[in-house]
């Protein structure tokens, strides 16, 4: 590690935005210095002023005056006004340049890649050499082709290709890797790394995921709400945080070695207390269950009789139902294609191939892979919302109630026209045993449901755009659960969230999962949150399950070579 | 891209096909009687029935289809009505006509749009002065265009001739369009005189359509100057200049190009009512006459022929799309 | 316990400890819908508020909103207020306007030109709304079916759709116009006929859009289904823009309409068509303008306030993020 004259300093840096009349502090009495080839890492979570440092840098917020900015930034001695600084755009570009979050749009998508590159290295034989250096193999074939024609991973190659083209003193790279598979990011942190220390320029690399911090950087610089509450060299701020605040991110953490049996990151005792409450009034009563088995009841005789005890007690029916069934879910053989760009068989891509998965009464069971590797696909075919084109499924549980769907984005999953209540009501309305509540009943069990999802009653009344992220996600699992499913499908319920936030959503869902007593199917890429949640992990590639093993062992139980990949990805 | 462009060129066929038998049809249903129309009120029955026989209107209907069909294939595209004309002759002196006025009018149009978008460009102030002037443009018929540039052009400054194609006589060996007749002569005079005439006719059709193109091209300017990939370009160094060129205008090209169609297609009104007020000798002033004299088989001709223009032009810009955008070519 | 709207955010805010959001972001470029507007990490306010309010109608904007207003109030009521009957000479011929008790002159016979302005404004504005409210209700259920349905009745109602789309659209109107005879009603017709294939293009689009949408696919998980899909978690996304495009489209038909009664192709004289009104007076122009130009500036004046406001009603419910 040089320690010699630094390249970057930054003096008591703070940034305003303003908006409609309010101004937001983004950025408060920062302090930071980058030294030649550093690399120095900004972490926090979503609206901690990551970013806006990483901005300012790179001299890219308007100067029109919706941006203020007080301090002194200086690059390669050079000292600098943030922000309003006409120098900004000789800096920009040269000393300073950036790699983005979002590989698939920061290309035109008008312009070979050769003709982008050409114009920074002079030629296309430099060209070639820039991709070299960040380990493209064929680089003459890639810089014929269109952005479009390439892989995430690639195009965020190129993207680095290009900012190091200009040979800056300082890169920014700003998430670089969170739109990217966890393989893949790993590579493409590495080639970032070892050609940003190549080239010997200083790097500013802005991300929320500690582990991919301690990964990259020299230094770390934690910040919270615009400021920097520690600092220092990686292993220090890693090893041993001072701060209560970097303490609460590390302890959000999801690694591969978490205690299963004890709910993950900073715990919100209200919401245990909620659950704790929930969980205890949904038993089956002995002799029902002891009917049911002895096969002296018909479905329908099982779910009049639940539903009328569910009238009785305020308890929604359904929560009696899914203790009854003994497999909850079963995928026989499923094949599933779509029609690409292109006629006849040649157009078709096949993106299921014979997938068989059973998800046991009260069981979790968590499906692993990369984007494309067909898990949403499978969740989607489990779900009903896409059709196999060979293989069965078979749900149990009262009919069309066998299985609810958390999506990804659970902001988007929720109608914004409608209240918290209409979406909730809605869902107990469509189903058989909430459909013979009374309109009271139905009132109760919603407000019911939001109190077990850990929200206070006043979300009742508020539409989803008024919500954070955090609450629209428990509001999507309310709804899943208000007439509790046999199956839970969770399709990457956390990846959108950040950590604190995703920690309580996954102890929610455990929770739940426990105290209703229903059966989890949990996608996701990430291989320490399926450990933490599921019994089981099938872990998917190309369309195929190719291993399956206990959640607990994870670790040393995986033996494929993708299955180990994984791995040592998460590990990395 | 071949059968990209020959996929399109099959779909031209059923179009046309289309717009041939709803032209045909809506002439059967019309209310018209073409026979009077032809020979006038006061015919014997007799004649009526010599009349019927000459346009053909005793064979059976799909037979009266068919021969149209084969006829307009082969050039023929029948006798109008009033003038007792084949039609394909009364039209070859004026679909040059039209074509001359409409090919600067479309010229007129793309020069402005990208004056107007670049202006726009700049914002401030400017832009939302522009956007009152956009939609007055827009608002503003043909015909009214036409008049207020006769009013000033012509009767206050003197400036412009407000009628006709020419001061002077037409060339023997004409190509019906006469600035390239002109050039063709080397007479710069006779060249000038005609773009003179053109002048106003082309800038009251090509108005509205350089507007509607100018949005379009600077919201798509917007679109792409605030995109991801022009903030990679913007974190490289690039002036905002340099991104215009190299970035913003490539990617606002093709919503533009396929407004420039859909605006052809509107113009085609404005090309009809512009000839009437510059008496223009075109497509439009004929079937302006048609429609008054309701001679049925011009104005089947000229929609048929007008139709066919404007879908090969539709076609030609799709295929154009295709080459400025790989994300269509390649899929 | 009673909670303004406010409160109830607060309510929220507190209840929630980290609680901001990182979106992914999108796998692919949406399309044609409006970037993002600027690189700042801060778009969202301080509590999430920003994403709900778009941007304030300028001044600029509400007058053209009020402009609206008086034009329709003035096509309603104009025929009362017309200052003498419309379809008879009134006074001297070609009296220029601001003349005495002419304030917009007389024509060539000496019929009131203000009088005659008035009611075809009420004719004209009325055929556009008649005409547009029949092509977007007859192509919104056209875009529905297509759109809702999808699979083979898509992609024969979508065929039928483009061939109506491929074909010039006035061409077809002024032949319908000429087929059906000289009244206003058969430009109507005409125009409607070539009109419908947009708002089903248009409609279609938009319903597979918003049917794509996550909380479209969590309500059929939820189990909605049909009817009730449509109406309560598809069509209020879809409508806003039916009716902008509605809007925007009236000034458009006012135009076409005017393009075709100056070519003879609405009622005859002496009813008073602003179109067939310039048209008639073209050949007064170099001695008398104001007999063409008058109508003309009418039909130029309520195009453009539709045009204008309609467009500003669309830049809002875009700033809202519908």
């Amino acid at each position: 590690m040089t320690t010699a004259s630094p390249v970057l300093t930054i003096d008591d840096l703070t940034v305003q935005y303003r908006a409609r009349g309010r101004t937001v502090t983004a950025v408060s009495d920062v302090t930071l210095t980058l030294a030649a080839g550093e690399c120095l890492g900004l972490v926090g979570e979503s609206g901690s002023g990551k970013s806006t440092i990483g901005a300012v840098v790179q001299g890219i917020l308007p100067a029109d005056g919706s941006v203020t900015a007080t301090g002194a930034v200086a690059i390669d001695g050079r000292p600098l006004v943030p922000v309003t600084d006409p120098a900004w755009r000789e800096i920009r570009g040269r000393a300073v340049t950036t790699v983005f979050q979002d590989p698939m749009r920061s290309l035109d998508p008008t312009m070979r890649i050769g003709r982008m590159l050409d114009r920074y290295t002079g030629s296309a034989d430099a060209s070639a050499e820039a991709l070299e250096r960040v380990q493209i193999r064929d680089p003459r074939l890639v810089l014929r082709k269109y952005p479009h024609q390439l892989s995430g991973g690639m195009r965020q190659r190129i993207m680095i290709a290009l900012a190091l083209s200009r040979k800056p003193s300082i890169l920014v790279a700003d998430e670089p890797t969170t739109a990217l598979d966890v393989s893949v990011q790993a590579e493409v942190l590495t080639v970032l790394k070892e050609a940003a220390s190549d080239a010997g320029c200083g790097v500013i690399f802005v991300t929320h995921d500690l582990g991919v911090a301690h990964h990259m950087c020299d230094r770390l610089a934690v910040l919270q709400r615009g400021r920097v509450v520690e600092q220092g060299p990686v292993d220090e701020v890693i090893g041993a945080p001072t701060h209560e605040y970097t303490r609460r991110l590390m302890a959000s953490r999801l690694t591969l070695d978490l205690d299963r049996s004890r709910p993950v990151g900073p715990v919100d005792d209200a919401v245990v207390a909620a659950m704790a409450d929930a969980g205890a009034e949904s038993t089956v009563p002995a002799d029902l269950t002891r009917r049911w088995d002895a096969g002296e009841l018909t479905w329908d005789a099982f779910v009049g009789e639940t539903a009328a005890l569910g009238a009785a007690t305020g308890t929604p029916p359904a929560h009696l139902v899914s203790h009854v069934t003994r497999t909850s879910l079963s995928l026989n053989g499923i094949s599933k294609s779509y029609r690409g760009h292109g006629r006849g068989k040649r157009g078709l891509h096949q993106v299921l191939h014979d997938v068989s998965l059973e998800v046991g009464y009260r069981e979790a069971v968590a499906l692993v892979g990369e984007s494309g590797s067909g898990k949403s696909t499978t969740l989607k075919i489990a779900a009903g919302i896409e059709k196999p084109d060979a293989g069965t499924v078979s749900r149990q549980g009262v009919a069309g109630e066998g299985t609810q769907v958390v999506f990804q984005d659970a902001g988007a999953s929720l109608t914004p026209w409608l209240t918290v209540e209409q979406i909730l009501l809605e869902r107990i309305e469509h189903t058989r045993t909430g459909a013979v509540l009374s309109k009271e009943a139905r009132l109760a069990l919603a407000a019911k449901t939001i109190g077990l999802v850990g929200l206070p009653p006043e979300v009742l009344a508020a539409r989803p755009t008024q919500l954070s992220g955090g609450q629209q996600q428990r509001v999507a699992i309310a709804r899943a659960v208000a007439v509790p499913p046999s199956v839970l499908l969770c399709d990457e319920p956390t990846s959108a969230l950040d950590v604190s936030v995703a920690c309580s959503v996954l102890n929610l869902i455990s929770l739940l999962r426990h105290s209703l007593g229903i059966s989890v199917l949990f996608v996701t890429h990430d291989l320490a949150a399926a450990r933490l949640i599921a019994d089981r992990v099938a872990v998917m590639t190309a369309g195929r399950i190719v291993e399956t093993v206990p959640g607990e062992r994870l670790a040393h139980d995986l033996t494929t070579e993708y299955g180990r990949r994984l791995v040592d990805a998460s590990l990395a | 891209m071949l059968s990209f462009t020959l996929r399109r060129l099959a779909s031209v066929v059923g179009v046309v096909l289309f717009l041939a038998l709803a032209v045909f049809a809506l002439g059967k249903v019309g209310n018209a009687d073409p026979v009077r129309t032809y020979i006038g009120a006061n015919a014997s029955a007799e004649q009526v029935e010599q009349a019927r026989a000459e346009l053909g209107l005793d064979d059976p209907l799909l037979t009266q289809f068919w021969n149209f069909l084969t006829g307009a294939v082969q050039g023929d595209l029948g006798i109008s009505l009033s003038t007792k004309h084949a039609i394909a002759d009364d039209l070859s002196t004026r679909l040059p006509a039209t074509l001359e006025l409409a090919g600067w009018a479309l010229g007129f149009a793309v020069i402005l749009a990208v004056v107007l978008a670049a202006v726009a460009a700049l914002g401030g102030k400017v832009a939302a002065v522009l956007r009152f002037v956009f939609f007055s443009a827009a608002s503003a018929p043909a015909f009214l265009v036409a008049m207020l540039g006769v009013l000033v052009f012509y009767q206050a400054w003197g400036l412009l001739p407000a009628s006709g194609r020419t001061s002077y006589g037409v060339y023997d060996d004409s190509t019906g369009f006469y600035v390239i007749d002109g050039l063709l002569h080397a007479s710069p005079l006779y060249a000038a005189d005609a773009i003179g005439h053109l002048i106003l006719p082309a800038v009251a059709a090509g108005l509205a359509p350089g507007v509607a193109l100018a949005r379009v091209l600077s919201d798509g300017l917007g679109a792409s100057m605030s995109s991801p990939f022009a903030r990679t370009a913007r974190a490289m160094g690039e002036s905002e200049t340099t991104i215009l060129r190299r970035h913003g205008l490539r990617n606002a090209s093709s919503p533009a190009l396929s407004m420039l169609a859909v605006q052809a297609g509107l113009m085609v009104s404005s090309l009809v009512v512009v000839e009437q007020v510059f008496a223009w000798n075109g497509l439009g002033t004929y079937l302006a006459n048609a429609i008054a004299a309701g001679d049925f088989n011009a104005i089947a001709a000229v929609s048929l022929i007008l139709g066919v223009v404007y879908v090969v032009l539709n076609a030609l810009v799709e295929v154009a799309l295709a080459a400025v955008d790989p994300r269509v070519r390649l899929g | 316990m009673p909670l303004s709207r406010k409160g109830i955010q607060l309510a929220v805010a507190e209840a929630a400890g980290a609680r901001t959001l990182v979106r992914k972001a999108p796998a692919a470029d949406a399309g044609a819908g409006p970037a993002p507007s600027s690189p700042s990490p801060c778009r969202r306010g301080a509590d999430g508020s920003a994403r709900r309010s778009g941007p304030a109608l300028g001044l600029g904007d509400r007058l053209a909103l009020g402009a609206v207003g008086v034009v329709v109030v003035l096509a309603i009521v104009g025929p009362w207020l017309a200052p003498y009957v419309a379809t008879v000479p009134s006074g001297e011929a070609f009296l220029p306007p601001l003349s005495d008790g002419h304030l917009l002159g007389t024509d060539a016979i000496g019929m009131d030109i203000l009088s005659r302005v008035l009611v075809g404004m009420r004719s004209s504005l009325g055929a556009a709304v008649v005409v547009t409210l029949a092509a977007a209700a007859f192509g919104t259920v056209i875009g529905v079916l297509a759109g809702f349905r999808g699979g083979w009745l898509d992609s024969a109602l979508m065929r039928v759709t483009d061939l109506f789309l491929a074909v010039p659209a006035t061409i077809i109107a002024m032949v319908m116009a000429a087929a059906l005879g000289q009244t206003l009603g058969s430009a109507i017709i005409g125009i409607a006929v070539v009109w419908w294939p947009l708002y089903a293009r248009l409609v279609r689009g938009e319903v597979r859009r918003v049917v794509a949408l996550p909380h479209v696919t969590a309500a059929q998980v939820s189990g909605v289904k049909g009817w009730r899909l449509l109406t309560r978690h598809v069509a209020p996304a879809v409508s806003p823009t039916v009716a902008v495009t509605a809007s925007i489209d009236i000034g458009g038909v006012i135009m076409t309409l005017a393009a075709l009664s100056f070519l003879g192709l609405g009622s005859p004289a002496p009813t008073p068509e602003l179109g067939r009104m310039a048209a008639d007076g073209m050949r007064y122009l170099l001695s008398s303008w104001w007999i063409p130009v008058m109508p003309s500036l009418a039909i130029t004046v309520m195009a453009f306030v539709f045009n204008y406001a309609g467009d500003a009603w669309r830049t809002l419910l875009r700033g809202r993020g519908v």
